[in-house]
């Protein structure tokens, strides 16, 4: 169930959010669990009984470290904490990428004419790196002290399956939202900023991303036939860019609406992202819960920048091949990752990192970081190194002829998305829109409000009515 | 802030999240949408619930029971086509004028390249062997709207769009210059230059003029001079509800003539004798009633109309085999799929022919022999031909069943089947994929050109089971 399909805007939602305010202040959090795996099992069926496994074990070990550490038995809550690493991303090893190591023996064994290793296709769990990671979190914050281990298993459950975040993030903490897995308490003024904020991102879901994805997927496929242009390798990227943002940002933003009117604060995840003036800054706003845990748990753990420049480069390399691979299970991910790390100490090195006060020419700064970005981008959306190759091939070896499917996808709709999309993405700013409009006052702040819930909200509505199925483009990872 | 200020946003969300449940409440239903039922409410027990299609089918059974969905259908057409100008389904193609045309037509040039089986062979094999069978025959593949139709054609992609009139044109030239061939499309073409529209405007099918051509070429098939006969022409207009107005939330109603006849024929052919194959062109066009009895019921009463999947999942094998005229009509975007039914008119109808024999070869040892034995349950193999290993004109491969040992009590009926070696070139279409009756035959095609040496299969049955000689029958329309 993706948020902007008919069934859960229009069954499930509603109904959660009537009987989660309806029922009693002690039943609640049985409410929202019942209704969180309900909404899990839509997406995985079998796996969610492996899910509540695992979360059980981890809310059994959670305890006996917390035990350990306060019986002043450092050594036996290290070695707990290592069975909770090596189930949780063992389980996500397993399914997320036993299938590509087994390709990779596969092919060394064919390079060197060993005959078929053959190869395992395992169903990749919906969600299962936004979880793992924050029940991962959950294990290191008990073990360093930096939360309660909960003694209520039900807590655990709640925080692992929470249905606005459970498959798409933002990555949350136990500790960012304890008190109301405890107590979900549903206020008025959180309510009325959640339905703003929901409709802030369904707005983008379905008004923008969905219109511009034909767009990207059309420059993508003419690339594999090889009939991709160099306008149209631009255009192409530059709406996937586009897409990408207003897709991802807007489960965001819609999961951290849900959350408001459930009684839950969520974390923020994205903050103008394009309009960074370096590269660490874009790593600050985009994605921003997925950073802070690479941060938080590999980074600093690794020494952070506290040891020679050398082992803050191997420290960032490490984070950033890291981060590839968490987004998916290809070479291209890797390198991906790779590239971005690559900047980053190119930044440090240059001193680029235009982290704090002005800088000199920040139009040209936005641009160039952007540029980056897009080159990025391309390694992420192609499916192998070669259709990448491919694609930058057409982008910077100029083709003429006939741009065909692009041209066709490129329908006045997904212009016009397209133009407000990049007028709200590339453009300056100090605060994503989502936020200002639920956090800041003023005359301005309050038409656009009104004009979001009075024509917006009911165009996305008719819109994610009478469109097909649309999944997000997160849930692969 | 006031109370009912501050809780408006949430009260106005959740009012337009519970309108479609609340309208169902109220006794609002959703209709039919998008030219199909609606999806069935799958099971839910303890099984079903394991897998991920009962919840696929799960929201597809909501989505298509939410009232409302048609009201918002509506509007995102209106939005769409007059405030863009685009359509609002990626399916449908905004025309000039106002006409509208279906995308799925460009489908098959989507996956061009990949070594499949050639829907020219497959029409041409169908017609040659039920021609040979000595039924008269009709075998018409219906052009596509886009390719028809083109006064008004959108832009489309080009290349898409080429590709599809090469490929269009290769089938109709290949039925035009085979017995038992029936094509209609350069007559379509002449009336569109004219002037005259041969398809509607809000709809995939033909209007009354493609449809009298069609039916006039059909009856002129059966029999010669049968539509002068029954003096088949256009009659009153009618109202006509356009498919593709539905898939853009938008009914449109296209005003048509229909097409009548004078008089019944004074000798219909006696019932049975014929059988009509076809999609739903043919069923507009003649099984439909329109404004009374429909043109089959007056000229052609008794006969037998079959749909693809119908023939294909064995319904109609009787009326197949006791036929004396088959006419078969396919939607030229259905081309896919008729490469994989195509098998059953010729499995049915080429039991009659006869051949020379040739000799199995096995391909794993290259033993040669008369007879085939299948000692270890399978074996892969190539025919040689008695002949010329190429031939202008297709050929059948009849691969008789001699002995097949008999199933174990209880468990189903051996059976032999035959499978095509995917690395050796583009698959041949029509090859019957399983025989379990004794005495009964497979039949692998060889098209026009193509070396019989070159098409490899296996074929696999129970230990013990022995194929006789293989025979080359030639489809030369003698």
């Amino acid at each position: 169930m993706v948020f902007s399909s008919p069934t859960f805007l229009f069954l499930f939602l509603p109904a959660v959010l009537l009987a989660t305010w309806a029922a009693p202040t002690r039943l609640r959090r049985f409410v929202l669990l019942a209704a969180s795996i309900g909404f899990y099992t839509w997406g995985v069926q079998d796996f969610v009984l492996l899910i509540i496994a695992s979360t059980t074990v981890d809310w059994a070990l959670a305890r006996a470290i917390q035990r350990a550490r306060r019986d002043g038995r450092g050594r036996l809550a290290r070695g707990l904490l290592l069975v909770g690493l090596v189930q949780n991303l063992g389980l996500l090893a397993w399914f997320k990428y036993a299938g590509f190591l087994s390709e990779q023996v596969e092919r060394i064994a064919d390079a060197f004419g060993m005959g078929h290793t053959g190869t395992l296709e395992i169903l990749l769990p919906i969600g299962i790196s936004f979880f793992t990671f924050e029940k991962v979190s959950y294990l290191v914050d008990v073990w360093r002290g930096d939360v309660e281990a909960r003694r209520d298993p039900t807590d655990v459950l709640l925080f692992v399956f929470l249905f606005p975040r459970s498959i798409a993030g933002p990555i949350v903490r136990l500790r960012e939202i304890q008190d109301d897995l405890r107590r979900p308490q549903p206020r008025v003024d959180l309510a009325q900023a959640g339905a703003i904020r929901f409709s802030h991102g369904l707005a983008k879901k379905v008004l923008i991303a969905d219109q511009i994805a034909p767009v990207a997927d059309a420059a993508f496929a003419s690339a594999a036939d090889g009939s991709l242009t160099t306008g149209s390798a631009w255009l192409g990227i530059v709406a996937y860019s586009l897409q990408l943002y207003f897709d991802f940002s807007a489960y965001s933003d819609m999961a951290i609406g849900i959350g408001m009117m459930l009684g839950f604060r969520l974390p923020e995840n994205f903050d103008r992202p394009y309009s960074s003036k370096s590269i660490t800054e874009f790593w600050r706003r985009w994605h921003m819960t997925l950073s802070r845990w690479f941060r938080d748990y590999v980074y600093i753990p690794l020494g952070g920048n506290r040891g020679s420049e050398a082992t803050t480069r191997r420290n960032l390399v490490i984070v950033f091949a890291l981060t590839g691979m968490w987004h998916g299970a290809e070479w291209a991910f890797v390198l991906w990752g790779l590239y971005h790390g690559a900047w980053l100490l190119i930044e440090r090195r240059m001193g680029w990192r235009a982290l704090d006060g002005p800088v000199r020419l920040p139009w040209l700064r936005r641009a160039a970081v952007l540029f980056i970005v897009l080159i990025g981008w391309v390694l992420f959306r192609a499916e192998s190194l070669s259709l990448a190759g491919d694609y930058y091939h057409a982008m910077f070896v100029p083709t003429g002829g006939d741009a065909g499917a692009v041209d066709v996808a490129l329908t006045n709709q997904a212009l016009a998305a397209m133009l407000v999309g990049a007028a709200i993405a590339f453009l300056p700013g100090t605060m994503s829109g989502g936020r200002r409009l639920v956090e800041t006052v003023g005359p301005r702040v309050a038409t656009a409000r009104t004009v979001l819930l009075a024509v917006v909200l009911p165009l996305a509505l008719v819109t994610a009515f009478a469109s097909d199925y649309s999944p997000f483009l997160y849930f692969q990872f | 802030m006031r109370p009912f200020i501050r809780i408006l946003p949430v009260v106005w969300l959740l009012a337009l999240l519970v309108a479609p449940a609340a309208a169902y409440v109220m006794g609002e239903r959703q209709p039919d949408l998008e030219n199909r039922p609606k999806a069935a409410a799958p099971d839910l027990n303890r099984g079903t619930l394991r897998k991920e299609e009962t919840f696929k089918q799960l929201d597809a059974a909501i989505v298509d029971r939410l009232p409302l969905r048609q009201h918002a259908l509506s509007l995102r057409g209106r939005i769409a086509i007059d405030v863009f100008g685009d359509s609002p389904n990626r399916d449908v193609l905004l025309g000039d004028d106002r006409w509208l045309y279906f995308r799925e037509a460009l489908r098959l040039c989507e996956d061009e390249g990949r070594p499949r089986a050639d829907p020219a062979d497959a029409v041409e094999l169908v017609a040659r062997t039920l021609t040979a069978s000595g039924r008269r025959t009709g075998v018409l593949v219906a052009g596509s709207k886009l390719a028809i139709a083109r006064e008004n054609r959108p832009d489309v992609d080009a290349r898409k769009l080429d590709c599809m009139e090469r490929r269009a044109s290769r089938v109709h030239r290949r039925l035009d210059g085979t017995p038992g061939g029936l094509t209609i499309r350069d007559r379509l073409l002449e009336l569109e230059a004219a002037g005259r529209p041969t398809f509607l405007r809000s709809d995939t099918h033909w209007n009354a003029t493609g449809r009298l051509t069609f039916v006039r070429a059909v009856l002129d098939r059966v029999r010669p001079g049968l539509a002068d006969e029954v003096d088949v022409h256009l009659g009153p207009e009618e109202g006509r509800d356009g498919d593709l107005g539905r898939f853009i939330g938008r009914e449109r109603i296209d005003h048509d003539e229909t097409v009548v006849i004078t008089r019944p024929p004074a000798d219909p052919p006696p019932a049975g004798d014929v059988l009509l194959v076809g999609d739903s062109q043919m069923d507009r066009s003649l099984v439909a009633p329109v404004t009374g009895p429909s043109i089959r019921d007056r000229v052609l009463p008794g006969q037998r109309f079959c749909l693809w999947h119908e023939l294909a999942a064995g319904a109609c094998d009787e009326a197949m085999r006791r036929a004396k005229v088959v006419i078969t009509e396919v939607v030229a975007r259905n081309l896919d799929g008729f490469v994989e039914v195509c098998w059953r008119p010729v499995a049915l109808t080429a039991p009659t022919l006869d051949g020379e024999r040739g000799r199995w070869e096995r391909t794993d040892d290259g033993r040669r022999g008369r007879e085939l034995t299948l000692t270890d349950g399978s074996a892969p193999v190539r025919v040689r031909v008695p002949g010329p290993d190429v031939r202008r004109v297709p050929r059948l491969l009849r691969l008789p069943i001699r002995h097949l040992p008999a199933a174990a009590a209880g468990q189903p009926p051996s059976t032999v089947t035959l499978t095509q070696d995917a690395t050796a070139g583009p698959a041949v279409p029509c090859a019957t994929p399983s025989q379990s009756v004794e005495g009964g035959a497979l039949f692998l095609p060889v098209p026009a050109g193509r070396p019989a040496s070159s098409v490899l299969a296996t074929l696999s049955g129970p230990a013990g089971t022995v194929l006789g000689a293989p025979e080359e029958i030639v489809l030369d329309g003698r």
